[in-house]
């Protein structure tokens, strides 16, 4: 296994200030590697979404070092994250936020906007991208004229516009049926598996567990001690070992 | 391994694209798409912005008919420097001057030439018999300053005033004067005159309509200027080439320090200053001009933010894909833009098809070029201003903070 592309070393986040202060996360340590599909399983309210948003530079530790590729990224200021995002990270947050005054393909062509892309091509891109993930037929239609998980799958496709070395996201098979959640799975599993993308995903959902190579389970803000799961062989099949 | 890093990246078209593309696609459909979504907020929108742009159209466009109807007589006279009484305020309120100030500034180095100029008040008798209050100007036939201009149907001016009782009214007062055509006769305090010509758009300011005749004849009829027969009211000037208007208005100034010296500029000027801010008319205009303006820049602000508020996860979205401050402030501000536009064309049509409409009348909005589009500079300045808080807004989103 490569080494790891993006780690964070002994952080600690902590939400708000004195009397209200709430220490969301405590002292973690993560690698996250290429090639690898991590999974972040806990009860609610135990930091994986805080987790989530540090390790793909939405949020600034409170302490601790983030690690992107070797380069510390914790202390660099709003615009450099948001331009670092851009080239390194697709994310799938809990809630979609689509446009709603732009279509399918117009909400995936954004993404392609942001990173100064051709449009035209862009187009057929975000096209294609929207057919992987079963919306061959919705590629005109509009957010309010879908369904939860037909604008999780646009949100899929978003996150994937960019060809992220990182994929993160947050409980992206939450609004999945059992089909159309494998195929997302399964994407995943190409990307991770075929691509070399390290993906990270924070979910409920135990139909994904067969396709993770590694889970950290968090709970109360810390990472909790290996268990099996830890040493779960991958089991997707066809994996590269 | 670098943050530059970037294998297997190639395959994404976008990432190899020419720096060149035009920027603005996608934040302009946006901005679009954001403005008309809410039919109800874009309709309050542009009908805030087109009120406000008419408003200003109107107010403005009459304070530029104002100003140009209340010099009209000095700006069309074609002299340089004006001889008056002292203390002169307007045009119109004229006092009278001795005549021998017209010989005096003739022997003056500089001096072109120097003609008599009266102008005056006088009741103007509608065969109805009501009165109505007329201003007299009175030339030489032969005069070549302060003649009436824009003279319809070819009169010749020097023969209308030579020609005995002959006066030349404005169109636009003709029925306010019961004029109906040339060679009908009135009375002017008690004394005969006949319309011998027409000008076009000659207004006043006080509305009561000049009325150009013989020196002569306006000595005979301003019985409230006369004393001896050589009262006039003016002397327009005309400065010889070569010689400095400035340079020779000190000269005349210092040889008669009894009288005002101006040159048609100040005339000008100092006449509309009187009228629009001593009896507080500009002001007035002005500052509902600044109150349309500022209500229209409330309106969009509010509809803005409120837009802005609707879409603040969907930003905060932008911002979490990489998008730079930039992307987000640039939808914002089109849609201002967009908005500010599409308002500003239907209040400024609105505008100028009234000053078309009354163009007529004796009372209407000027509007020139200079005017269209200052006005549409401003409203499109005020968007943006009202844009501000929106943006204010927008740099404080935090993404982690709107998916928690
Ligand atoms: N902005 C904030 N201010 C204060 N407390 C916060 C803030 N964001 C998160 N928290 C708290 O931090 C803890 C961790 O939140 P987090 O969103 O990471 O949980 P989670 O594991 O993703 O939960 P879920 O599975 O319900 O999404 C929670 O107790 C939450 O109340
Ligand atoms: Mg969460």
């Amino acid at each position: 296994m490569s080494a790891p592309a993006l780690s964070i070393r002994n952080v600690s986040h902590v939400f708000g200030s004195g009397e209200t202060a709430f220490t969301a996360l405590r002292e973690v340590d993560l690698d996250v590697r290429r090639g690898e599909i991590l999974l972040l399983m806990g009860p609610s309210g135990s930091g994986k979404t805080t987790l989530l948003h540090i390790l793909g530079g939405l949020l600034r530790p409170t302490s601790g070092s983030v690690r992107l590729n070797g380069k510390a990224i914790e202390h660099l200021g709003e615009e450099e994250l948001s331009a670092l995002r851009l080239k390194h990270f697709g994310f799938i947050l809990q809630s979609y936020n689509l446009f709603p005054v732009l279509s399918a393909t117009e909400n995936v062509l954004v993404a392609f906007d942001l990173m100064r892309a051709n449009l035209a091509e862009g187009r057929v891109r975000a096209r294609e991208l929207l057919r992987t993930v079963g919306l061959a037929d919705k590629l005109d239609a509009f957010p309010a004229q879908l369904s939860g998980g037909q604008k999780q799958r646009i949100a899929i496709a978003r996150a994937l516009a960019g060809d992220p070395q990182f994929l993160l996201a947050d409980e992206p098979t939450a609004a999945l049926d059992a089909d159309t959640g494998r195929k997302a799975m399964a994407l995943f599993a190409r990307l991770a598996h075929d691509q070399g993308r390290a993906v990270v995903i924070v979910t409920h959902d135990p139909r994904i567990l067969p396709l993770a190579d590694r889970i950290v389970h968090i709970e109360d803000g810390q990472i909790a001690p290996a268990s099996d799961n830890d040493a779960q062989p991958p089991v997707f099949a066809g994996a590269p070992t | 391994m670098s943050l530059s890093d970037s294998q297997s990246l190639e395959r994404t078209p976008g990432r190899a694209a020419p720096a060149c593309v035009w920027r603005a696609r996608m934040t302009g459909l946006i901005a679009w798409r954001n403005l008309v979504h809410d039919r109800v907020r874009f309709g309050v929108t542009i009908v805030g912005i087109a009120f406000a742009t008419l408003l200003m159209g109107i107010q403005l466009g009459m304070l530029v008919n104002f100003m140009q109807t209340i010099s009209a007589v000095v700006d069309r006279s074609g002299a340089d420097l004006w001889i008056a009484a002292h203390g002169v305020k307007t045009v119109d309120l004229a006092t009278p001057l001795e005549e021998r100030r017209r010989f005096q500034a003739l022997s003056t180095m500089g001096v072109a030439s120097a003609e008599p100029y009266l102008l005056g008040f006088g009741y103007w008798k509608k065969p109805d018999g009501v009165l109505e209050t007329v201003i007299l100007i009175g030339v030489e036939p032969d005069a070549t300053m302060g003649r009436p201009w824009d003279v319809l149907d070819g009169v010749n001016v020097h023969d209308a005033l030579l020609s005995p009782d002959g006066v030349i009214v404005d169109r636009l007062y003709a029925a306010k004067l019961g004029v109906s055509r040339v060679g009908e006769t009135f009375e002017i305090n008690d004394r005969r005159v006949r319309v011998v010509g027409f000008t076009s758009g000659i207004r006043t300011f006080t509305q009561s309509p000049y009325v150009f005749m013989s020196l002569r004849k306006a000595r005979s009829l301003a019985t409230n200027l006369v004393h001896g027969g050589k009262t006039i009211t003016y002397v327009p000037i005309r400065v010889a080439d070569g010689f400095s208007r400035e340079e020779t208005r000190r000269k005349l100034a210092a040889r008669m320090p009894d009288v005002d010296v101006l040159t048609s500029a100040d005339f000008s000027g100092q006449s509309r200053a009187y009228w629009l801010f001593s009896t507080g008319a500009g002001v007035s205009i002005v500052s509902s001009s600044l109150l349309a303006m500022f209500v229209g820049v409330v309106i969009a602000a509010q509809t803005l933010y409120a837009s802005t508020m609707d879409r603040l996860p969907e930003y905060a979205t932008l911002r979490a894909m990489g998008g730079s401050r930039f992307y987000l402030y640039s939808i914002v501000i089109q849609q201002a833009l967009i908005g500010g536009a599409i308002g500003y064309v239907f209040g400024m049509s609105a505008a100028l098809l009234m000053a078309w409409a009354g163009r007529e009348s004796s009372a209407t909005p000027e509007i020139p070029l200079s005017l269209v589009l200052g006005i549409g500079l401003v409203i499109e300045v005020m968007c943006v201003l009202a844009s501000l808080i929106s943006l204010k807004k927008v740099t404080s989103i935090n993404p982690a903070e709107v998916f928690r």
